[in-house]
């Protein structure tokens, strides 16, 4: 029987069937076959075993293992796809958010409503409210703003958005507050407040205020009149182009301290309305800040994309 | 199944510098290998084709971690550590556990041998083959995996401790009471049997 077999006996045995046992070992195990039986019928019984799960049917692959280049790619971390087009769509577009997010906040610092103090940039940023869009199209004409009754306010929103900007991890837009604020001190008070005008102005904004206001940076002496009947052609990848070519006269305290002032949304709808809509006067600056962040988001995604290539 | 690929380690040299090409032509000549390993461990057609796609997958990119050796003992282990994978998978969904499903051997693959003469001999062939699988899926996977790689996949010792990753003294006890495992479950099915093969250890 084969219970008296001990687990070292079957080894031996199972060994024995591949031919691995050494000269001594196999010796010796077939000596004890000549005298047990019992040894003997358990080899054969295992012989058997193997020879009948040996003789199973192969099994064949289903299909072709082969790998497709996508296969054969390197695994993607958090699924993102780390081809080269997508780290330079992502750049394109953190730039162009990055530069929406400037024009949005920047678009706020008009010419000062107060004093033309140069060294006080908060002063000189100012919020584009609407009476200042008044201002605006008077600034048209005049290429002068001022709402002194808005001075305050103006104040409050420029500081926020100073502080935004300070909070913003962006470089670039740091530079651009002060800088901006240096351009726009303008003759206080210039021109009376003016009622609210009707849709003549409509919701400049974002962009297309932006225009306005390169345009009234970089063409000093232009009529304005000109640059409002521009702006609304413009289409927003345009708009956005150009919003992007803002920030350098910007940065650059050239520009004659002319305040075309960017109009603020005014309760008339223009047919030509940008991206950041209207609602952008209820929170300016935060639409601002979420393009800006939007933008570096992007631009990390970018930077992480192109470092999980590189290493791969 | 065992044939050698001759340009095999050119094959691989090219294959690690990113030859696709160079790879597929070793995932052809090792798939019907791999798929058989991975089948039998797991015993369920449409999981071992993914485990088995997962397994040469993994096996490319990891290309550099070979060291020589028989490549196939390095593709079988990492096609065997998939398996232990799925298999920890299943054991935190013990209802996908195959042997918990009913009929699980009908659908075991190709079963019936080419020279099968008459229906009723195949018939009972295919019996056979099914008591025989259902033996060897009844064994711990840690018996399992070493019978098959040796009975089933033809691997030397050494090769089967390189891929299982055991020391060849363990290799050689584990294969034997995977044997003895499955010389003990076809007792049950000794009518099936050729007379050749009466494992006729009940004879005392």
């Amino acid at each position: 029987m084969a219970r008296d077999l001990t687990p070292h006996d079957y080894e031996q045995l199972s060994a024995y069937l591949d031919g691995v046992l050494s000269e001594a070992e196999r010796r010796a195990l077939e000596a004890r076959l000549l005298d047990e039986p019992d040894l003997r019928r358990e080899l054969e019984a295992l012989r058997a075993t193997v020879a009948l799960v040996r003789g199973l049917p192969p099994v064949k692959a289903p299909r072709d293992f082969t790998l497709t280049a996508q296969m054969a790619r390197p695994p993607r971390l958090l699924f993102l796809p780390t081809t080269a087009a997508f780290s330079a769509i992502s750049a394109a577009a953190a730039v162009l958010l990055v530069a929406l997010g400037l024009v949005v906040l920047l678009s706020r610092s008009g010419p000062a409503a107060a004093p033309p103090v140069m060294d006080e940039p908060a002063v000189a940023l100012q919020m584009t409210m609407p009476a200042e869009q008044e201002t605006a199209r008077q600034n048209m004409t005049a290429t002068l703003a001022a709402a002194p009754p808005l001075a305050e306010m103006a104040l409050e929103f420029t500081e926020a958005a100073a502080s935004a900007a300070q909070d913003s991890t962006l470089q670039g837009e740091d530079q651009a507050a002060p800088a901006d604020a240096m351009l726009a001190p303008a003759p206080a008070g210039a021109l009376p407040e003016a009622p609210p005008p009707a849709g003549t102005l409509g919701r400049m904004f974002g962009a297309q205020a932006e225009e306005a206001f390169d345009a009234g940076l970089t063409q000093t002496p232009s009529p304005p009149a000109a640059l409002f009947a521009q702006a609304p052609t413009f289409t927003p990848g345009a708009a956005s182009l150009a919003a992007q070519a803002t920030m350098t006269p910007t940065l650059s305290p050239t520009a004659t301290p002319t305040p075309t002032l960017p109009p603020s949304p005014s309760p008339t709808p223009q047919p030509t309305t940008l991206p950041p809509p209207a609602p952008a006067l209820a929170a300016p600056d935060g639409l601002g800040i979420v393009l800006l962040l939007a933008g570096g988001l992007l631009l990390a995604l970018a930077l992480v994309t192109t470092v999980i290539r590189r290493r791969s | 199944m065992a044939s050698r690929l001759e340009n095999e380690p050119a094959l691989i040299q090219a294959a690690r510098r990113g030859d696709l090409e160079a790879f597929n032509t070793l995932v052809l000549h090792y798939q019907d290998g791999v798929y058989a390993l991975v089948y039998r461990i797991l015993g369920e057609p449409a999981a071992a084709a993914d485990v088995a796609q997962e397994a040469f997958i993994t096996a490319y990119r990891h290309l550099r971690d070979y060291r020589g050796g028989s490549f196939r003992a390095w593709v079988f282990r990492i096609a065997t550590n998939a398996c232990y994978d799925e298999l920890r998978r299943r054991k935190r969904r013990p209802a996908m556990l195959f042997d918990d499903l009913p009929g699980a051997e009908v659908d075991d693959g190709p079963a019936l041998p080419a020279d099968s003469p008459t229906p009723e001999q195949a018939a009972q062939q295919a019996e056979l083959n099914r008591a025989i699988e259902r033996c060897i899926r009844a064994l711990q996977p840690d018996q399992r995996l070493v019978l098959v790689l040796s009975d089933i996949e033809g691997l030397s010792y050494q090769e089967i401790a390189d891929s299982a990753g055991l020391n060849l003294g363990t290799v050689k006890s584990r294969l034997s009471r995977a044997r003895a495992g499955v010389r003990a479950c076809l007792q049950a099915v000794q009518e099936l049997l050729p007379p050749v093969y009466r494992l006729n250890s009940e004879r005392e």
